[in-house]
């Protein structure tokens, strides 16, 4: 496993994004920044004009002490907050190698998961309100532009997420990399016909779909690309199986969004009597410790949950020490594991 | 052994020099307490002149939010915490039905999972720390003085658990009408042969264990009663259907699982064994996680209403923390036998024989 480590472009020191700070507020507004701090703590020592002029300049500016907490948190509260979706086994095996490093770094952790009834803006808000020091996002949906603005008013690190000018801190998989894997193993072992099952706007979702594109194109099998829409749940499996066994025939290998896309297709197949790896190849992505269990034993591309995990918190720590320092890339390989839902073509 | 919740929890009673506080302040500036309070935040909704004036009187009456900590403690979290081990989809179930219940109620969720790094006293500490005002534990393992204690401090709900004789509200499933049905279910169907891997410490696990027990003699199958040592885990599932296809001669045709996990594990081991469920055995689960819906795996299982534990255990820390009820409180819910495709007719000898290797048998 080799880390690569990237840094964003805007690596000279100064962020373009970073996020305005009591100096920038002082600066502009004239005053020193020990008297900015006393204004918005609220201490007595300042006139009123002055107050005011450096609320007007930190509105001005995009300054903002989201909550009382965060103001006058100078005490610290050695909390990094963990956004996951609770269902994704994946993301349960993210967690227990948050915990394991936190607890190394002297960090605890709280979490906050996105649920149908709940969106991952609500789920950020109940983090930022418990006054996390850093938050940590798992395979966020959300857009760009509000991690972008997020990163400015907190540290952040994204994790199976790629947020491209590299804003933000972000760990996650070369997923293109993983993609080439799986379509070069399943064309040695003979396949031509291998379709894939998107996820939508998932996490790594773009990547793996234009590197699924590149590879059967690298192999001269432009001809045979073909995307399903999908998504990262085991309900998209089952309804790419319900297209695929309405068509007059079936491909000889499916290169699924991630593990629980795989699990529902495996699952709509084996109901209808399609054997796998005999008739049907199937390749997941991600290698949740849920996918391994499955007695289908699932051939996918493994991410490191562990490192991954390790290196959120690690990046997490290092961005509340250095608020500033340059947003930074983590690149982990991934390795595709063969197992027993892939073989040789029919 | 109700403790009152005094407005200024873990504090001293005021003094007549208490410090000035939020209402101090409205009051005096002829505003309400929500205006300060978001003028403080510095929240946009109040005028300019307003907010000079909140501010000024402030200073006068020496008004300061000193910390965040504690001018956020002064006010009431509406946080409810939960305790969850994150790799059990069951809680995962729980925890979706959960947030819209409490949110309906005007209540954020913390969630603090147990995980192999951090026990659930470390992982209740951290919902303590973030200034819960009540908890709900999901399956706790905790031992019952510990859960006595932590229900002297807040109220506590315990979720698939019971804790007999303590002042601590629980949400359960009538755990032994559940096995009931699934030994009912497995002796319709011509099985003797039942064996049940238990699930050690966890939560209902004693009570399965007996009405296994119970129901195997009920209907005249004691020389059959053989319990299995797991703990809830898919581990354990696998582990015991080593144990199991090791011995060959003696397997059981049917298995009641500890809960559905140790069924996945279960199931995982004697499907890649090559025998095929429930044509060489059947098997049954305990929950109903989302998983054991899943096509491929569609587990025979007993249902637990995940949504009726959320609804009545936010009720339960909700009517506490109202003060509406200072008695414990025990809801038992009816589980419900869901069968799928891992359970049918035992197979035509009764007892195992099997080649080894990826055949298996046909039946």
């Amino acid at each position: 496993m080799t880390e690569q480590q990237a840094t964003g472009d805007g690596s000279t020191g100064a962020r373009p994004g970073r996020r305005p700070t009591m100096s920038d507020v002082a600066e502009k507004a004239g005053v020193s920044r020990a008297l900015v701090s006393l204004i918005f703590r609220n201490a007595p020592g300042a006139s009123d004009s002055t107050r005011e002029r450096v609320f007007q300049v930190a509105k001005e500016i995009g300054y903002r002490p989201d909550t009382a907490a965060r103001t006058l948190a100078s005490s610290r509260t050695k909390t990094l907050g963990v956004m996951l979706t609770i269902r994704n086994p994946f993301h349960a095996d993210l967690v227990e190698a948050c915990y394991a490093e936190a607890d190394r770094v002297g960090y605890d952790i709280v979490l906050s998961t996105t649920v149908p009834t709940r969106d991952e803006e609500r789920a950020v808000d109940a983090l930022v309100g418990h006054r996390c020091e850093a938050l940590i996002l798992f395979g966020p949906k959300t857009s760009a532009a509000y991690l972008t603005q997020l990163s400015r008013e907190h540290p952040v690190v994204a994790v199976s997420r790629r947020v491209p000018d590299a804003t933000l801190d972000s760990v996650h998989t070369a997923e293109a990399k993983g993609v080439r894997q799986a379509v070069d193993y399943l064309v040695k072992e003979g396949h031509r016909d291998i379709i894939h099952i998107d996820g939508g706007t998932g996490p790594g979702a773009a990547e793996r779909r234009k590197a699924y594109r590149a590879a059967m194109r690298k192999h001269g099998l432009a001809e045979w690309v073909r995307v399903i829409p999908g998504n990262h749940t085991e309900d998209s499996g089952m309804r790419a199986a319900e297209v695929l066994l309405g068509e007059d025939s079936l491909p000889t290998a499916v290169l699924a969004a991630n593990d629980r896309c795989a699990l529902g297709l495996l699952g709509a197949l084996h109901k209808a009597g399609v054997k796998v790896p005999q008739e049907v190849s199937v390749v997941g992505y991600d290698d949740s410790r849920v996918a391994m269990l499955s007695h289908i034993g699932l051939t996918t591309v493994h991410q490191n949950a562990d490192e991954l995990g390790r290196l959120a918190v690690r990046t997490a720590v290092e961005r509340i020490e250095s608020p500033n320092a340059p947003a930074r890339e983590l690149v982990l390989d991934p390795e595709l594991r063969v197992r027993d839902t892939t073989g040789p073509p029919r | 052994m109700p403790e009152p919740q005094g407005d200024t929890p873990g504090g001293p009673p005021r003094r007549g020099d208490r410090r000035p506080t939020m209402t101090d302040v409205a009051q005096r500036a002829g505003v309400s307490r929500a205006l300060v309070s978001l003028v403080f935040r510095d929240a946009p909704g109040a005028s300019t002149a307003t907010r000079e004036r909140v501010f000024r009187v402030a200073e006068e009456i020496g008004y300061r939010p000193d910390s965040a900590a504690r001018m956020l403690a002064s006010s009431r979290s509406k946080v409810l915490g939960v305790l969850l081990t994150v790799r059990n989809p069951f809680h995962a179930d729980m925890v979706e039905s959960i947030y819209p219940v409490a949110e309906e109620r005007g209540y954020e969720i913390l969630l603090s999972a147990a995980s192999p790094t951090r026990d659930e006293r470390k992982a209740v500490d951290a919902l303590l720390g973030h200034r819960c005002e009540g908890l709900l534990l999901l399956g706790p393992t905790l031992p019952t003085s510990y859960i006595a204690e932590l229900g002297r401090k807040l109220p506590v709900v315990s979720l698939g658990r019971h804790f007999r004789g303590i002042d601590v509200d629980s949400v359960h499933t009538a755990e032994a009408k559940g096995v009931r049905q699934a030994i009912a279910h497995l002796v319709e169907l011509g099985h003797r042969s039942i064996a049940h891997i238990d699930g050690g410490r966890g939560p209902g696990s004693a009570e399965r264990r007996k009405a296994y027990r119970a129901a195997m003699r009920k209907h005249g199958l004691d020389d059959y009663i053989r319990v299995l040592p797991g703990d809830q885990t898919e581990e354990s599932g696998s582990a015991m259907a080593n144990v199991l296809l090791a011995e060959r001669s003696a397997m059981p045709t049917a298995v009641l699982a500890g809960n559905d996990r140790c069924a996945l594990g279960f199931l995982d081991v004697v499907w890649r064994a090559g025998l095929s469920v429930p044509g060489d055995l059947s098997v049954v689960g305990y929950d109903d996680s989302h998983l054991a819906h899943l096509s491929h795996i569609d587990l025979s299982t007993v249902r637990q209403d995940p949504d009726r534990h959320a609804e009545l255990a936010v009720r339960c820390v909700v009517d506490r923390l109202d003060g509406t009820r200072d008695q414990a409180a025990e809801f038992v819910l009816e589980p419900k036998l869901v069968t799928r495709g891992t359970t049918g007719p035992p197979g035509r000898s009764g007892i195992m024989r099997f080649a080894s290797g990826g055949d298996g048998v046909e039946t």
